[in-house]
């Protein structure tokens, strides 16, 4: 291990630091509106007061279930190969302040992402 | 003549045992499952082939073999996502390494940790691309940080085998 290794590794660190802010701060937080986007364009808005449960549909049968239930949104079932979106599990915005990247959830073999509120 | 064609065979062939080795690597890395919480996240233990080609045979052999890996791994197992994700990864992460090569004082740790951030970096641009906006972006923090890990497990690897290459009278 070198000195400048130590550099390296900073710097890393401040980038990762930056991105963090930026993606904080540059965070409308609009109240209560859940966005969800397929193929980068916002395919439809739910609120997080009403409980219910929508189905995003794709080519070839490709489809994402979200839901939302008592102020939290979670990807209820999905047809792509990984599941890493359904892993996400629930997400609420009322527990505490979300992380930028946990006020995403993205499944992205469908190409579909749900973007929460900040607050 | 005859010399310069053995040297040129030898290293051909060695440069193919290593794209091989990174393959394999990979496809084993492929099999275990995400860690959870934290998609994307990977040793990348096909990356230590990388960088010991990359300090033993230069920064031409390391885009070979890379670019072997990548194809070959799209082909056989990663798919056409697979590919594009990895090729801006290891595009990405090999500039990076290259740059840092030249920097004077910079070890091998140094140079493992910029290449699997950067690998992380190219994946996440493409993830971006992919799905249209800014999305993935909020997720760079945890992929650069986790590459600072992950690239100085990888160093530690190499580290063992270019000690082991070295002592078995080296690849050269």
């Amino acid at each position: 291990m070198r000195a400048r290794d130590w550099i390296v590794i900073g710097a890393i660190a401040l980038l990762a630091l930056m991105l963090f802010a930026v993606s904080t701060l540059g965070f409308g937080g609009e109240g209560g509106v859940v966005r969800v986007y397929r193929d980068g364009t916002l395919y439809t808005e739910l609120s997080l007061d009403r409980d219910e449960i929508i189905t995003v549909t794709g080519e070839g049968g490709a489809f994402n279930q979200v839901e939302v239930k008592n102020g939290a949104v979670r990807m209820k079932d999905a047809n792509c190969p990984d599941k890493t979106c359904v892993a996400c599990g629930w997400r609420n915005p009322a527990d505490r302040q979300l992380l930028p990247d946990e006020r995403w959830i993205v499944c992205l073999p469908n190409r579909v992402s749900v973007e929460l509120p900040g607050e | 003549m005859r010399k310069t064609w053995d040297i040129k065979a030898g290293r051909i062939a060695r440069l193919g045992m290593f794209a091989a080795l990174a393959l394999a690597l990979g496809w084993l890395e492929a099999q275990l499952p995400f860690l959870p919480g934290l998609p994307g996240v990977k040793l990348g233990i096909a990356n230590t082939v990388l960088l010991y080609v990359l300090m033993l045979e230069g920064g031409g052999s390391a885009f070979c073999v890379m670019l072997v890996r990548v194809l070959l791994a799209g082909i056989l197992y990663a798919g056409f996502s697979g590919f594009c994700y990895s090729l801006a990864g290891g595009l990405l992460s090999l500039g990076v390494m290259l740059l840092l090569c030249r920097m004077k004082g910079i070890g091998l740790i140094g140079i493992s940790c910029g290449g699997a951030a950067a690998h992380n970096f190219g994946q996440l641009c493409v993830a971006c691309i992919w799905i249209g906006h800014r999305a993935a972006l909020a997720y760079a923090p945890v992929l650069l940080l986790s590459g600072i890990l992950t690239g100085a497990a990888t160093a530690v690897c190499a580290k063992l085998v270019l000690r082991g290459i070295r002592k078995g009278g080296g690849t050269r």
